[in-house]
C-alpha cells in the first residue's frame, strides 16, 4: 500500500470507531499504529469529538495531511469491539487497500439490535432506575411504559434527522406527561421517581465521565467539547420537564 | 442482606437494558454486567465511609479491575465492559438535577449540584485511570 492509501485508511477506521463512541486514546493509538506499522516514518494524529486530522512526515518529501469531520456520535460499544479488532488484525498482517475496505464494508451492514429489542431494552432502563431511585414496584411499572412510549418518540425522530437538543426536549416533556397524568389517575405513584427513572434513558451520565477522564488524560480540548455536549443534553432535558411540568400544573 | 441482594439484582438489569441500547452482545452483555453488579455492591457496602466520593472512587476500582480481567479472558476492548458497568453509578441525574435548578434561577443549589456531579465524574474518572495506568506498567515491567 502506498502512503495515501495507508492515510485513507486509518482514517477511515478512526472515524469509525470516533462515531461509535470509542475513547479519544483509543482513536488516536489505533491509527498511530496502524500508519507506523505499515512503515511510516512518524506520523501525528489529533481527534476531537467533531473531527479528525492526520498527518504523514516523511523526510524528504511533502507531508502528507487529511482531515476528516465527524457529525453524528451514538454509542455502539458492539462496533467499538468490531473495529479494535480489524485495527489490531491490520497491524498484524497488513492487508491490501481492497480488503481493508471490505471488511470495513462489513461492520457497517452489520446489524444492531431490531426495534422491538430497543424498547424493551428501555423499558427495562426505566423500571431499575426508577427502582434504584428507590421507587416502589408501582413507579416501575408506570416507568416501563415511559421509557418504551420514549423510546419509541425518540427512534421516531432520530430517523427523520431532527436536531438531537430538539429530540430530547420533545422525549423528556412526553415521559413527564405521561407520568403526571398517571399520577392524577393513580395517586400512590410517585412522579418523580418515574420521570428521573425513564430520563435515565437519555442522561448524560457516561458522556460526563469520559469528558472528565479525557481531560485528566490530557486530551483537553476533546475532554471540554463532551462536557458542553453533555450539559446541552442536560439542559435540553431539564427543559423538556420543566416545560412540561409547569403547563399540566396549569391544568 | 436480602435487600443488598434485591438491589444488585436491579442493578443488573439496569446494566442489562444498558448492553442491550448499546448493541454488546452474546455473552459479553452477562459479563459486563456482572461487573455493574460488583461496581454497586461495592457502592453499597461503603455506606460508612466519610464521603460519597470514596465510595464512588472504591467501587469503579473495582470494576475497572474486572473490566480489565474481562478484557482479557473475552479479548474485547475493556471499554465495553467498563462503560457497562460504571452506568448505575454514572452521575447521570446529578447533571439532570443541575440543569434543573439552573432553568428554575436556583443558583445556589445549580451551583452545589453542579460541583458534587463533576467531583463525582472525577472521582469516577480517577479510579478508571488509576487501575488503566497501573495495568500498562506492570505490562511494561514484564516485558
Amino acid at each position: 500500500m502506498n502512503q495515501e492509501d495507508v492515510l485513507n485508511a486509518a482514517i477511515e477506521v478512526g472515524s469509525r470507531l470516533l462515531e461509535n463512541g470509542a475513547e479519544i486514546s483509543r482513536v488516536e493509538q489505533s491509527m498511530e499504529r496502524m500508519i507506523l506499522a505499515y512503515g511510516a516514518p512518524a506520523c501525528d494524529v489529533f481527534a476531537i469529538p467533531t473531527s479528525i486530522m492526520v498527518s504523514i512526515t516523511t523526510e524528504g518529501a511533502a507531508p502528507q495531511t487529511r482531515i476528516k469531520r465527524i457529525y453524528e456520535r451514538e454509542t455502539n460499544l458492539g462496533k467499538v469491539s468490531r473495529l479494535n479488532d480489524l485495527s489490531r488484525r491490520i497491524c498484524a498482517t497488513l492487508p491490501t487497500a481492497g480488503q481493508i475496505k471490505d471488511e470495513l464494508a462489513r461492520i457497517d451492514t452489520s446489524r444492531d439490535y431490531r426495534l422491538s429489542i430497543q424498547i424493551l431494552a428501555a423499558t427495562l432502563i426505566s423500571a431499575s432506575f426508577a427502582l434504584l431511585f428507590n421507587g416502589s414496584w408501582i413507579d416501575a411499572g408506570v416507568a416501563v411504559v415511559c421509557g418504551a412510549c420514549l423510546k419509541i418518540v425518540v427512534l421516531g425522530m432520530s430517523r427523520l434527522h431532527t436536531n438531537r437538543f430538539f429530540i430530547n426536549v420533545v422525549g423528556s416533556a412526553l415521559t413527564t406527561a405521561i407520568a403526571f397524568l398517571t399520577a392524577r389517575l393513580i395517586p400512590i405513584v410517585q412522579i418523580d421517581k418515574v420521570i428521573i427513572g425513564t430520563l435515565m434513558n437519555l442522561v448524560p451520565g457516561v458522556a460526563i465521565t469520559t469528558s472528565m477522564q479525557d481531560i485528566i488524560a490530557g486530551d483537553l480540548i476533546a475532554g471540554q467539547a463532551k462536557l458542553v455536549e453533555a450539559l446541552m443534553t442536560a439542559t435540553a432535558i431539564a427543559l423538556g420537564t420543566g416545560s412540561a411540568l409547569a403547563l399540566l400544573r396549569l391544568l | 442482606m436480602s435487600s443488598l441482594l434485591t438491589s444488585g439484582l436491579i442493578a443488573f438489569v439496569s446494566c442489562l437494558g444498558f448492553s442491550l441500547a448499546f448493541n454488546v452482545h452474546g455473552m459479553d452483555m452477562m459479563y459486563a454486567s456482572v461487573g455493574g453488579v460488583i461496581g454497586w455492591l461495592v457502592f453499597l457496602l461503603g455506606e460508612n465511609l466519610p464521603s460519597d466520593l470514596l465510595q464512588y472512587f472504591l467501587a469503579t476500582i473495582a470494576l475497572s479491575i474486572y473490566a480489565e480481567v474481562m478484557a482479557r479472558i473475552r479479548k474485547a476492548p475493556v471499554t465495553v465492559f467498563q462503560i457497562i458497568a460504571m452506568l448505575p453509578l454514572v452521575p447521570g441525574s446529578g447533571i439532570y438535577h443541575t440543569m434543573e435548578y439552573a432553568i428554575a434561577g436556583n443558583t445556589n443549589l445549580f451551583l452545589e449540584t453542579g460541583l458534587h456531579t463533576l467531583a463525582i465524574a472525577g472521582a469516577l474518572s480517577i479510579g478508571i485511570i488509576l487501575v488503566s495506568s497501573l495495568v500498562r506498567l506492570s505490562r511494561e515491567y514484564h516485558r
